[in-house]
């Protein structure tokens, strides 16, 4: 009876050769062509930047800029509760005040 | 040497070409590291999956072309697409199959036995080439996760350094290391007490 750490290295050598010894797979004339065509395809399809392209490229950006324009958008709304009879002008135009409403909200 | 081709141009300069436009030099990258990534992949993936990653990591190359740093080999830079595109077929693979949790057929379990017992130690070259010894690595292989059985492959396998399984992979050493000792713990566990059983 082997011992175990015999039996171990013994079935790693196995594996290892099986592993490296798996088949063969040739890659023909045909493949180098279509693979080649999608690349042409890529860049003239590139060269006019699809929508979908588009919104790959920038998608984490728009998510931040989305976002941030969420959280002021809530803000403004949740301060508007505080301002009896306020508007959208005055809060804008009494700077003073949006900025209480702010130290008032953050502290 | 993998920089250049009979002609000498560098990879550099044909990586130049096809970044100012020449989409048809890339055909010269394609042609010199074919081999190199078919001698990667044939070892992860299935040999009928092999042509369409083939192509998918060459594709994937072409449009991260300019994300090549250029103070790298662009062969170990493509290691890397190679290996990640292999993880991400298994991957894929067992989020859209159900593997059964099936244990080793009987006959595979006495041949593995009658393998890991023989004191004789046939040709490795012979015993790897017969299609129970396939079987038995593909049947362990399925048993593990998409992440473990990547490692594993990487380091038990082809005896890849952890920091280079780490860097083809992208995660830290650390977890190469952590993932690597449980599942070779895993598959000596699989392999062994199932072969133990007869």
């Amino acid at each position: 009876m082997k011992s175990v750490s015999g039996r171990k290295e013994k079935l790693r050598r196995l594996l290892r050769a099986v592993h490296h010894a798996r088949q063969e797979v040739e890659l023909d004339d045909a493949w180098t062509r279509q693979t080649m065509d999608q690349v042409r395809q890529m860049t003239d399809s590139g060269r006019r930047l699809s929508p979908t392209v588009f919104w790959e490229r920038y998608y984490w950006r728009w998510m931040a800029v989305g976002g941030m324009a969420t959280a002021a958008m809530a803000m403004v709304l949740f301060n508007f509760q505080f301002v009896p009879d306020g508007d959208l002008w005055s809060f804008l135009v009494y700077e003073n005040e949006t900025l209480n409403m702010l130290q008032t909200f953050l502290y | 040497m993998a920089g250049q081709n009979d002609a000498g141009i560098e990879d550099r300069t044909i990586v130049h070409r096809v970044l100012a436009g020449d989409a048809d030099a890339f055909a010269l990258l394609m042609e010199r590291y074919q081999r190199y990534v078919l001698a990667i992949i044939k070892r992860h993936v299935p040999p009928e999956q092999v042509e369409e990653l083939a192509q998918e990591i060459f594709i994937k190359a072409y449009k991260s072309l300019g994300k090549w740093r250029q103070a790298g080999r662009f062969q170990s830079w493509l290691a890397a697409i190679a290996v990640r595109t292999c993880y991400d077929y298994w991957r894929k693979y067992y989020r859209s199959h159900e593997i059964p949790m099936s244990a080793l057929s009987d006959n595979h379990r006495e041949w593995l036995e009658r393998v890991l017992t023989d004191d004789a130690e046939d040709s490795w070259q012979a015993i790897s080439k017969r299609r129970e010894a396939r079987e038995i690595l593909d049947w362990a292989l399925k048993q593990l996760s998409a992440a473990d059985r990547m490692v594993l492959e990487l380091v038990y396998l082809e005896d890849r350094s952890v920091k280079e399984a780490a860097r083809l992979l992208g995660w830290t050493a650390s977890n190469v290391k952590v993932r690597s000792f449980r599942a070779r713990r895993k598959m000596n566990k699989l392999l062994l007490q199932s072969g133990r059983r007869s």
